[in-house]
C-alpha cells in the first residue's frame, strides 16, 4: 500500500484548488494531501513559519514534524533539497504550471520526476 | 531547541586569520571553538564532533571557502555557514544563491564581527539567550 504525504507550497489559503508558490521556504502555506494508493484520503494545510536569512532548514523541519514524505517544487535551492534528502522527503519538480490539481495529479499518476541536482536554483530557493 | 553548547568551526589558511573574532567568541561560555587551517582537518571534525556552526574564509590551506561551503551544504546541510567574502551583499547573494549561508563576513573578522555573528545565531534559535 503506497501511502503519500504531499506537499505543495501554496499562495493564499490553499488547497487542491488553490495555487502553487514559485518560492517554496516564503511560500503562505503547504496544501498537505494524503493519498493512499493514488487516491486522495485527505487535504489540509500547513501554516508556513517564517524565517530569516541562513535559516534553510526551518521548512525542511515543519514537514518533517508533519510526516510528509514528498513536496513538489518549482525550485529550490540546493541547502534545502540536501535537507529535504537528508530528512527522507522526496522532492519533485515543475516548473511550469501553477495550479495545484493538474501537477498534484501527475504525481499521484506517476508522471514527475525527481528534481535532480543540477537543477536547483542558484538562490531564493528558499 | 534548547542548546547547552554551540560548537564553532573556524576555517583559514592564515595562521590568526580569525585570531580577534575566535577572542570575542571565545568570551561566551555557550561556545566551543575550534580552529583549522584546511578542508581535510575541517572534514575530519564535521566527522567527529557535531559541528553546528562553521566559518570559512576566503581561502583555506587546500580549497577556497565558496568551494567547501558547497561541499559542507551537500554533505551536511543542518550545519550553518559563513563566508568571509568582499563582495559586494549584491555579488554575494548571487554567487552563494541556495547555498543557504546566514551571514557575509568582512576580511579579517574582528570582535565586532564576532558579535553581530552571535546576534544572528541567536535570532536563528541556534543560541539561546540567557
Amino acid at each position: 500500500m503506497a501511502h503519500l504525504r504531499v506537499a505543495i507550497p501554496s499562495v493564499g489559503e490553499g488547497g487542491l484548488d488553490g495555487q502553487r508558490s514559485g518560492h517554496f521556504g516564503h511560500c503562505d502555506v503547504f496544501t498537505c494531501v494524503e493519498a493512499i494508493d493514488g487516491q486522495i484520503v485527505s487535504v489540509t494545510t500547513i501554516q508556513n513559519q517564517e524565517h530569516m536569512q541562513g535559516g534553510c532548514m526551518v521548512p525542511v523541519n515543519l514537514l518533517a514534524e508533519h510526516q510528509v514524505n514528498a513536496l513538489i517544487v518549482g525550485g529550490i535551492g540546493m541547502r534545502p533539497l540536501m535537507g529535504f534528502k537528508q530528512v527522507g522527503i522526496d522532492v519533485y519538480h515543475d516548473a511550469e504550471r501553477v495550479d495545484i490539481r493538474p501537477v498534484l495529479e501527475d504525481l499521484l499518476a506517476g508522471k514527475l520526476s525527481i528534481i535532480s541536482d543540477d537543477q536547483v536554483c542558484g538562490g531564493g530557493g528558499t | 531547541m534548547k542548546r547547552t553548547m554551540v560548537h564553532i568551526l573556524l576555517a583559514g589558511k592564515e595562521a590568526d586569520y580569525f585570531a580577534a573574532f575566535s577572542q570575542q567568541l571565545g568570551k561566551d561560555q555557550r561556545l566551543k571553538v575550534v580552529e583549522v587551517d584546511s578542508a581535510e582537518q575541517s572534514r575530519q571534525i564535521i566527522r567527529d564532533a557535531s559541528i553546528d556552526v562553521v566559518v570559512l574564509a576566503e581561502e583555506l590551506r587546500d580549497i577556497n571557502g565558496l568551494q567547501f561551503v558547497k561541499e559542507i551544504v551537500a554533505d551536511n546541510p543542518f550545519i550553518n555557514c559563513a563566508l568571509v567574502s568582499p563582495l559586494y551583499p549584491q555579488e554575494f547573494h548571487e554567487q552563494t544563491e541556495g547555498l543557504g549561508l546566514f551571514m557575509q563576513l568582512p576580511a579579517h573578522p574582528g570582535a565586532g564581527a564576532a558579535k553581530e555573528m552571535l546576534a544572528f545565531l541567536e535570532k536563528l534559535q541556534q543560541l539561546d539567550k540567557q
